[in-house]
């Protein structure tokens, strides 16, 4: 009947440009939408990162907490992302007094580095003057309107357009490049991490950590808990780092163009050992520096896996030939099948995008897939498969667990409420919604620290079925 | 430069347009014309003829990355460079959205910096944003309002004048002029040249009617390529002159509508215009005149006019005053937030039709929040508990994903395509919920009804995101629809069982109480029938009057509005307790289900039982929390629950404070005698003044605050308390647990320590 009617319903671009901008510290992102278009986005940006309160404008420095009655209307009692609270009256006669009056609230009463407004994709239908209206009212400030937050376009582009858009409407792109930064070590800026990533503070601790071994100096994590000071410094980088490709080449191209900083790409998410590796070779190579340190950590840490790795594939033949499935981005997609494969010997049984890849992406994908005869791979719907590791995030999780607990306990979690007696496969969590384990030691799967991590996962993960 | 050329449709502006661009290009511009208008032909002529693929028509077929903007750039007479933005058939999709979509990819692709000058051939009879802008700032450096003497197409240049004003104000002046249309209509000349002077434009050409333009269209090419014709062709290199002269540019001054019709018809009459008009077409006055009237006075407008324009004319039909704009206005202030939107409200319940697949009918972004709502709880559940909630974790919710193409086209194609497809797996019922785009794009999502089938009915919530109302009202409109659609009033009560109405929510406990209801009707041999709606198939619901009783989980509004409408509707019986929450609810609602079933005895030993455990825990509770005092700010009503359990345990409130944020009258406690003071509408900024005056030994908040000094403990209260006798004493258990140690976790102490590092 309808079993196979669910499906994986990605976050999209107007996700991609909040939460972009809310990377930003001392961000103020107004969305000129309905409240249902909010509640999510400004629960979730609390706690995706470290969020100081937000204080009153102050002319000594001083840190005032905002007096809760300033939360009300725009904000409803949340402190991140305030909204213009939207409905039928407004789309029929237009939204611009309400962004009026809700910018000139945040300019009174909330101190911010960055105001940005983005509109809902009901809000873009309307085609209000707003650019104009921003501009009038926060003339010395760095403010930045999203007006077409795209409709059911990726999560990566709506991000990408969000950066581009602050960097071209701020005039940041003009900046004159000459007497750039000439001393110190060489700088990277570091472009396509998200605060929306799974293991975000993980994640920008581990690259920072891996490029300090190469011996260069992470500059500005864009749009990933940095400072409008450190965009601005974007043009002192000897190079941009690209992580993520669906997120960060069209930035990295706009920063050459105009400010002459080369940019390197890297495959995939920087996921493995060899992933990382050929980084660190290709940084080294580019820039002329020394990435022995971090090769020989790796060796060290490959070393370590190996013993425990060998310790279960001794008693189980595994993970050799283990059974995986994944659900996620392109990038994602990727770098974890190449390195479930490639690494640890496992096989993809089922890969779900969460979006049509373009042409590019497919064509590396089944070239990869090729290599293990797992082309069938790609066609296989998840909700089929016989995986014994499922990569994706909570909520597929979650929904294959349904699906495969009733399965196995026919009748016990009928009409709601029953208790799972036995896991049917291992979920391992890579992207956002999460169970809701709250993380307190950062983790990662980038990297050195994540190659291992994703292992031990992995492991244990397999361990619990035999 | 980027001139922009506006007029009412029909009016010529495309041949003006063609012709002016080619009369630019003659005088060495490298230039690219536009044709804003969802008609798609105003580089006819320019192409000789050729069809030009339009943008929107463009995107529909490539992904982001096989864009090539050479694909709707056509090169035209010597060597202007058209682009058709095109748009959706009319009566579908959003053509505003069209032109917006257009221009961000021109932009995208740099076209237009391929170009010295741009010029936008645009529709100004319709005054929606999309088609706006062209006019924005960003864009035209110049506008230009092509009209004929006719009343209508002043009646357009007007209109577009307070588009103008709108976006400028007084402070920038971007209007270069008329552009005069001969059509030969009586007193055209005057017409036009007192309306020029009334709202202080010149009038920088006027072109004539001559057969040479129909001969040029024709021949499929501009004026401006044919031999001969120099006086015609004279105009457009006049017009291409003062462009490259630097013409003036003027204000933009538009004319109340009464002083438009005295300005430009003199002591004539609208509606004898009008009856002119009539007889031509074959309609009658009354009918035009009248659609006329009802289309002028409810025009809000959006531009106030200065001076002695519409200011002039209070409480004339065209004028803010007395009008219908301003009722708007009064409701404006009046309105108040909408608290989530009807979308996701009727998705996140109808999804607990577990065997119906629910469509989503908007852009993603819609239907991954409304995911992230349904299955937030279901995850918790999951993880912590180890409890499956079908609904919550694997619902049947799909999403359409209106895309651009859809924002602009209309998105009907791609709903009943998916409707259809999920027919064909043959669920209960597809249920087809739309977004605030759809709504606003005017999809028609009833026609999906028509793909229903005898096995599975097709059923249409017409949510329209927030548009209809906020969650709440989205809640009761898919309770609403479902029920009418599937409950069979034909069948007949008999059955010891009872339906259970309203568990809506996110709220974690939800599994668990309906786990603890359904263990104490177990014990008493009734079973749930339907659970409307929770996790129940459509075939309970059909046989949803099989149960002779109806239990309600809560007693708010909704589910007192759910209710009324089923007795009324369907003469239902119900219990008037909703699920109990602590011991003398619990007891009361037992002894009710138990007579009402015949089954008092059982009731009465449950009671017992549980009586004798309950007891023996409060005596032991009351050793330490006899005496404490507490203060308490909450959103919720109905406190009696907690509030007795307190003064059973020795405790005493002093305070209570109440966030009434639905602002409808609430009803704390029948025992106000157990309590201090209680404060229906609170004010946040009492409650640290109240904490000084009162002095509390233990502080209660749904959401707790870090901010004690040490005086007291402070706890959170669950804004949904689990059901059953012992829910109120798991709290006070957990209070004495926090009393008894009478110590708090050092972590409170680093709030510096965030500060220092963090901050």
């Amino acid at each position: 009947m309808t079993v196979n009617c669910s499906n994986n319903i990605s976050p999209d671009g107007i996700t991609g440009m909040i939460f972009g901008l809310e990377g930003i510290r001392r961000t103020v992102v107004l969305l000129n939408g309905p409240m249902g278009c909010r509640f999510y986005h400004s629960t979730t940006s609390q706690f995706l990162t470290i969020r100081p309160l937000l204080c009153m404008p102050s002319d000594t420095g001083d840190k005032v907490p905002v007096d809760y009655n300033y939360l009300n209307n725009w904000f409803f009692r949340q402190q991140r992302v305030p909204c213009t609270w939207l409905d039928g009256h407004d789309y029929v006669y237009g939204t611009e007094e309400k962004v009026r009056e809700g910018i000139l609230h945040m300019k009174e009463h909330i101190a911010f580095d960055l105001l940005a407004v983005v509109n809902s994709p009901g809000a873009s239908l309307i085609g209000d003057r707003l650019l104009e209206i921003v501009h009038e009212l926060l003339p010395d400030k760095d403010c930045v309107l999203m007006e077409s937050p795209g409709f059911s376009v990726e999560y990566d582009y709506g991000y990408e357009q969000a950066c581009l858009q602050l960097l071209s409407q701020n005039r940041l792109l003009d900046v004159k490049t000459e007497g750039r930064r000439q001393e110190g070590k060489l700088r990277v800026n570091v472009i396509g991490l998200s605060i929306f990533d799974r293991y975000f503070e993980g994640d920008r601790e581990e690259i920072g950590r891996i490029l300090a071994l190469c011996g260069l100096e992470a500059g500005c994590f864009l749009m990933a808990d940095c400072s409008m000071e450190e965009i601005r410094n974007l043009p002192d980088a000897d190079l941009n780092l690209v992580i993520n490709p669906q997120r960060g080449k069209r930035i990295a191209e706009a920063l050459e163009k105009h400010y002459g900083t080369p940019f390197y790409v890297c495959d995939g998410l920087p996921v493995g050992f060899a992933a990382v590796e050929k980084m660190c070779r290709d940084l080294a190579s580019l820039l002329g520096t020394d990435s022995s340190a971090v090769l020989e950590e790796s060796r060290r840490a490959r070393a370590y896996a190996w013993y425990k790795i060998n310790g279960i594939y001794e008693s189980s033949g595994l993970p050799q030939g283990a059974l995986f499935a994944v659900s996620g981005s392109f990038a994602q997609v990727y770098a974890y099948t190449a390195f479930l494969t490639g690494y640890l010997g496992m096989l993809p049984d089922a890969l779900e995008l969460e979006t049509e890849p373009q042409p590019s992406e497919r064509k590396m994908l089944t070239r990869l897939l090729a290599e293990y005869h797992s082309e069938n791979a790609l066609r296989k719907p998840l909700e089929e498969t016989a995986a014994e590791i499922v990569l994706g995030n909570a909520n597929v999780i979650a929904s294959l667990t349904a699906r495969k607990g009733e399965d196995l306990s026919a009748g016990q979690s009928a009409d709601g409420g029953g208790r799972l007696s036995a896991p049917p496969f291992s979920g391992i969590e890579i992207s956002l919604p999460g169970m809701g384990y709250t993380d307190l030691v950062k983790k990662t799967h980038l990297g050195i620290s994540g190659a291992l991590f994703l292992t031990e996962q992995i492991l244990n993960g397999l361990m619990t079925r035999l | 430069m980027e001139i922009a050329v506006y007029g009412k449709g029909g009016i010529g502006k495309s041949t003006v347009s063609a012709n002016l661009s080619a009369a630019l290009a003659q005088a060495g511009h490298h230039i690219l014309q536009i044709g804003c208008d969802p008609k798609h032909d105003s580089t006819r002529l320019l192409t000789h003829g050729a069809e030009v693929e339009t943008v929107l028509h463009y995107l529909r077929s490539v992904s982001r990355e096989e864009e090539d903007p050479s694909k709707v750039l056509a090169e035209g007479y010597l060597g202007v460079g058209c682009v058709e933005a095109g748009g959706p058939k009319p009566g579908v999709g959003c053509a505003g959205r069209g032109i917006i979509t257009a221009f961000e990819f021109l932009d995208r692709h740099g076209i237009k910096e391929q170009y010295d000058t741009v010029l936008y051939d645009v529709l100004g009879d319709v005054v929606c944003g999309g088609f706006a802008v062209p006019v924005r700032r960003e864009y035209s450096d110049a506008i230009f309002l092509v009209t004929s003497g006719e009343f209508m197409a002043l009646y357009a240049a007007n209109n577009i004048l307070r588009g103008i004003r709108n976006f400028d104000g007084t402070e920038k002046h971007r209007v270069a002029g008329i552009i005069y249309n001969e059509r030969k209509v009586a007193d055209e000349d005057g017409r036009v040249r007192r309306f020029a002077e009334a709202v202080g434009l010149p009038v920088c050409v006027k072109v004539p009617r001559s057969n040479a333009f129909a001969e040029a269209e024709e021949r499929k090419m501009p004026l401006m390529e044919l031999p001969g014709c120099e006086a015609e062709k004279a105009v457009f290199l006049e017009l291409a002159g003062q462009i490259d002269r630097g013409a003036a540019l003027y204000e933009a001054k538009p004319l109340t509508d009464d002083a438009l019709e005295e300005i430009v018809l003199g002591n004539g009459s609208r509606l004898e215009e009008f009856g002119a008009f009539s007889e031509n077409a074959g309609v009658r006055a009354g009918e035009i005149a009248g659609a006329f009237s009802e289309t002028d006075s409810g025009r809000p407008e959006i531009t106030a006019c200065e001076g002695e324009r519409e200011e002039d004319h209070p409480g004339t039909p065209g004028s803010r005053r007395g009008s219908i704009y301003e009722n708007i206005k009064e409701q404006e202030t009046q309105r108040l937030p909408l608290y989530g939107c009807a979308f996701n409200g009727a998705c996140v319940q109808a999804v607990h039709l577990k065997d119906a697949v629910v469509i989503a009918h908007g852009p993603r972004a819609c239907a991954f929040y409304t995911l992230q709502t349904i299955s937030s709880s279901g995850r918790k559940n999951l993880f912590n508990r180890g409890i499956l909630m079908p609904s919550s974790v694997d619902p049947h919710f799909e999403s359409t994903d209106i895309g651009q193409a859809e924002a602009v086209f209309g998105g009907m194609d791609l709903l009943m395509e998916r409707v259809k497809k999920a027919v064909e797996r043959k669920p209960g019922a597809v249920i087809v919920i739309s977004s605030c785009v759809s709504g606003i794009i005017g999809d028609d999502i009833r026609q999906a009804e028509r793909l229903s089938t005898p096995e599975t009915p097709v059923i249409t919530i017409a949510a329209d995101g927030d548009i209809s109302g906020d969650y709440m009202h989205g809640i009761e409109m898919c309770m609403d629809t479902l029920a009418e659609r599937i409950i069979d009033p034909s069948v007949q009560p008999g059955e010891r069982c009872v339906n259970i109405i309203n568990e809506a929510g996110v709220s974690n406990n939800i599994a668990y109480n309906f786990e603890v209801i359904r263990g104490l009707l177990d014990r008493m041999d009734v079973h749930v029938n339907c659970r409307y709606l929770g996790d129940a198939k459509t075939e309970e619901l059909r046989g949803f009057l099989r149960a002779p009783l109806n239990l309600l989980a809560y007693t708010d509004d909704a589910s007192l509005k759910r209710k009324a409408w089923l007795e009324e509707r369907y003469g239902c019986r119900f219990l008037e307790e909703a699920f109990p929450v602590g011991f003398e609810a619990s007891e009361v609602w037992l002894r009710k289900i138990g007579a009402f079933f015949d089954r008092s005895g059982m009731a009465e030993e449950i009671i017992s039982a549980e009586k004798t455990v309950y007891e023996q825990e409060l005596a032991e509770l009351r050793r330490v929390l006899e005496g404490k005092t507490i203060l308490l700010t909450t959103i919720n009503a109905d406190l009696d629950w907690l509030i007795t359990a307190a003064a059973s345990s020795g405790m005493r409130f002093l305070w209570i404070g109440v966030l009434n944020y639905l602002h409808t009258p609430l009803c704390v406690t029948k025992h106000p005698e157990l309590c201090g003071e209680i404060s229906p509408e609170l004010d946040w900024t009492m409650i640290r003044d109240k904490i000084e005056e009162k002095k509390p030994d233990l502080v209660l908040s749904n959401y707790t605050q870090v901010m004690q000094d040490g005086s007291y403990i402070q706890d959170s209260l669950p804004m949904m308390p689990a059901a059953g006798f012992h829910s109120a004493l798991h709290i006070l258990r957990r209070w004495a647990d926090l009393f008894g140690s009478g110590k708090e976790g050092e972590w409170k102490n680093d709030s510096e320590l965030f500060e220092q590092y963090f901050s």
